[in-house]
């Protein structure tokens, strides 16, 4: 059996996405000329001690490839329906409401990894583990359509 | 003439458009012969891999149809074009990535095994978003800041394990274009109206525990051969995931100017889910 690969101590691979994605995000959408709504932080790339930085994909602004073909047909008139800023004060956001606003949770994105399919006759069933039965085939399983 | 992925099934591959992002290629790099080292593997662990890797061209092709549903919410929402045009280009990478995984799954099972299960797309409905133009920043939030997120983290994972060159090169094929998605959803909410990042800030707790239990929903094989060819154990990849609320959303979503203190406390307490 192969050995688990030994971890060095180094930031967590959440750390590193964050540069990755989220700031780097901001610096692409700077370079196709948008205003930014507010004062973007000066980012902080840190993968130099990073020995697999060189690996992750280049986070450079270039990816955004507003020049992408297919851009769609964008509905260039559709109105900005963004909530209007009146200026109200910032009502913030209660502690005390979070916990409570779990049950309001409700089934989010499907995720794009690690379903397991098997095909009953032409009925597909795709599980979200390899042990359905142990695990009850309850929601982590659902039926796909025939191909 | 889509080139590449010569294991993938010819229905799949006819679903990636010859404008992509890669001129109908599915990846931007040939990826490396897998011949001996798959020949090497048992039987059983070939069979494993090849389902693991069927099951995720299925779920990468229903995650074409969510991006159809990103695509129009941006525009509706008069996103910046590059977001609109990069969401439009998503569809197609979804696609080209439901081919890389079935010529995955082909190079273990030894043969063609596609086409893919065809699974309903869904969204979440958002019933209690206030208009319908929350509602489509929480698709877009939810869909890319949040969900792919989780799938860079995922892939992050399992390549930090993956010893296999062909596995190593499929997962960063994947993980460019996730990094991509992610970065829709992180650069439309760092341009977005002040009162809908009010809003949006009353939303974080349920939209991220959400999402999560859709990934925690996940049972992994805790198989060290497994993950040498991508598939983290699941210790590896939940701890990863829980790792993306605390160092990525909490202050991603703080530096794009929402309210995190609810997030932040509900991390603090464990991110539970129950």
């Amino acid at each position: 059996m192969t050995a688990l690969p030994e971890r060095a101590p180094r930031k967590s691979l959440a750390e590193r996405l964050f540069h990755t994605v989220v700031i780097s995000s901001v610096l692409a959408l700077e370079s196709t000329g948008c205003t930014m709504s507010h004062d973007p932080i000066a980012p902080t790339p840190d993968a130099g001690d990073d020995p697999d930085a060189g690996h992750l994909p280049d986070a450079g602004p270039r990816r955004f490839d507003a020049g992408a073909p297919d851009a769609g047909a964008r509905d260039a008139g559709a109105p900005d329906a963004g909530a209007p800023d009146a200026g109200a004060p910032d009502a913030g956001v209660s502690d005390a409401g979070m916990i409570e606003d779990i049950p309001f949770c409700e089934p989010g994105w499907p995720t794009t990894k690690a379903m397991h399919c098997t095909w009953e006759g032409d009925v597909a069933i795709c599980c979200s583990t390899l042990f359905p039965l142990d695990a009850g085939l309850d929601e982590r399983c659902c039926v796909g359509e025939e191909p | 003439m889509n080139a590449g992925a010569p294991m993938a099934s010819e229905a799949t591959r006819a679903r990636v458009r010859p404008d992509g992002r890669w001129r109908g290629a599915v990846t931007h790099r040939a990826l490396p012969d897998s011949t001996e080292e798959i020949a090497e593997l048992a039987p059983a662990v070939r069979t494993t891999l090849a389902g693991i890797w069927m099951g995720q061209a299925a779920t990468e092709a229903r995650v074409a149809a969510s991006f159809s549903v990103i695509h129009d919410s941006l525009s509706r929402l008069g996103a910046d074009d590059a977001l609109v045009a990069l969401a439009a280009r998503a569809v197609d990478d979804e696609h080209r990535h439901a081919a890389l995984c079935e010529d995955m799954a082909g190079r273990y099972a030894g043969r063609v095994c596609g086409p893919h299960a065809v699974l309903p797309p869904r969204r979440p409905a958002h019933r209690a978003a206030p208009s319908p133009a929350v509602r489509d920043a929480l698709w877009v939030i939810g869909q890319c800041a949040l969900n792919e997120t989780f799938a860079g983290a995922y892939l992050s994972a399992a390549r930090e394990g993956a010893r296999s060159p062909v596995v190593r090169a499929a997962l960063r094929e994947l993980l460019e274009d996730e990094i991509d998605h992610a970065r829709i959803g992180w650069a439309y909410l760092s341009l977005a109206p002040d009162g809908l990042r009010r809003e949006l800030s009353q939303w974080l707790v349920p939209l991220t525990a959400c999402n999560l239990r859709e990934w925690r929903k996940i049972t992994l094989p805790d198989d060290d051969r497994l993950w040498a060819h991508g598939i983290p154990p699941a210790p590896v990849a939940h701890a990863e995931l829980t790792a993306v609320v605390r160092d990525i959303l909490v202050p991603g979503f703080a530096r794009a100017g929402l309210d995190t203190r609810a997030l932040e406390a509900w991390v603090t307490a464990g991110a539970k889910l129950d």
